[in-house]
């Protein structure tokens, strides 16, 4: 099957570029030390604008999937995306937790109070 | 030489009755009360008694603060450590009894049971019991270690058990991670009859069945997913 892909820019199509490229610019300030977070979400903004600025491609790509319409691609991918993020967040939250219990341990163990000291409050060490 | 033992009661809110649990046990053992971050009167209702009074201070879980009790014991040098309830419902008795038991059968940890001796068994509610069964197959199941009791929070361990446990469950699901990382570890345990004294503070205080839930999901997704 062959796509009639042409490129004209509409309104939409330019404010819409022109939020994903904010959004590209505040991802690469917003993961500092972090490359690979960096380049997948430049990789994700560009295909966003090749998407936006040439609505033909995500349809020639469905087609070529078997998925039918293009907005039914980029939802899946949207929904998968999103499963993912959680995902990642949610192994974040968990290590935190586990950073938070040792200092909340570490802490609560040295300020430990020794009722055994008769004379008030003395710590164990 | 005579043995360290150290007594570890995770408390939350437990100003009511903690005074008297501690009571109960006498003077022969090393008491670490580990406070999770209690917004009740806890640290004044035992600020005289003689332990060692150690603050979570955010509230983490009792999993959490039964691990912040064993890191203490392990510190202080303790040869045996014991696991009690704040709330009163266990028996300052089988800790002797439980501690005989680890000595004399040279196992590593002493599991408490509700379930060997019909007395025991007869005290426990009616819909917990049949919890606890679910719960004991559950464990059998993710565990390999098929016991007679499944969450009873007695416990006496010796100090190689304690140096091996290391528990990451926070909250209730803990009691599950102790029978993985006995298995894991190759420790050797056995289960012992214990009393459970069932009164209405208690009861109020414990887990509900849709906490049993929460601790099977727990338990689940960090056997699998962590």
């Amino acid at each position: 099957m062959q796509a009639d892909i042409q490129l004209h820019f509409t309104p939409i199509q330019l404010l819409l570029s022109l939020l994903l490229m904010v959004v590209a610019v505040a991802s690469l300030r917003l993961f500092r030390n972090r490359l690979l977070y960096r380049l997948f979400f430049v990789a994700i903004v560009l295909t966003g604008i090749l998407f936006v600025t040439v609505p033909e491609l995500p349809y020639y790509i469905a087609n070529r999937l078997g998925v039918g319409r293009g907005v039914d691609l980029v939802f899946y991918l949207l929904f998968t995306g999103f499963l993912l993020l959680i995902a990642v967040l949610y192994r974040r939250l968990l290590q935190h937790d586990i950073i938070l219990t040792q200092i909340i341990r570490q802490n609560a163990i040295k300020n430990c109070r020794n009722n055994h000291a008769r004379k008030g409050r003395e710590n164990v060490h | 030489m005579t043995d360290q033992i150290y007594v570890i009661i995770p408390a939350f809110n437990e100003g009511k009755v903690i005074r008297q649990t501690i009571r109960s046990l006498g003077n022969q053992y090393h008491i670490v009360l580990v406070d999770d971050a209690s917004t009740d009167d806890t640290a004044n209702a035992v600020r005289d008694l003689p332990i060692y009074y150690v603050r979570h201070d955010i509230n983490l879980g009792q999993g959490a603060a039964l691990q912040t009790g064993m890191d203490f014991a392990l510190q202080q040098g303790a040869d045996i450590v014991v696991h009690f309830d704040a709330d009163g419902q266990h028996n300052p008795a089988d800790i002797d009894r439980f501690i005989e038991v680890l000595k004399t059968q040279k196992t590593d940890v002493v599991l408490g049971s509700r379930f060997m001796r019909q007395e025991d068994l007869l005290a426990i509610p009616r819909l917990r019991r049949f919890l606890l069964r679910v719960a004991r197959v559950v464990n059998g199941l993710l565990t390999g270690l098929w016991l007679s009791d499944a969450h009873n929070g007695f416990r006496v361990m010796n100090r190689q058990a304690l140096r091996s446990i290391q528990l990451k469950e926070n909250r209730m699901a803990h009691a599950t991670e102790i029978l993985m990382q006995v298995r894991r570890n190759r420790l050797h345990y056995i289960e012992s009859p214990t009393h459970i004294i069932y009164t209405e503070y208690s009861q109020v205080k414990g887990q509900r069945w849709q906490g049993a839930i929460d601790i099977l999901i727990d338990v689940f997704i960090n056997k699998y997913f962590r």
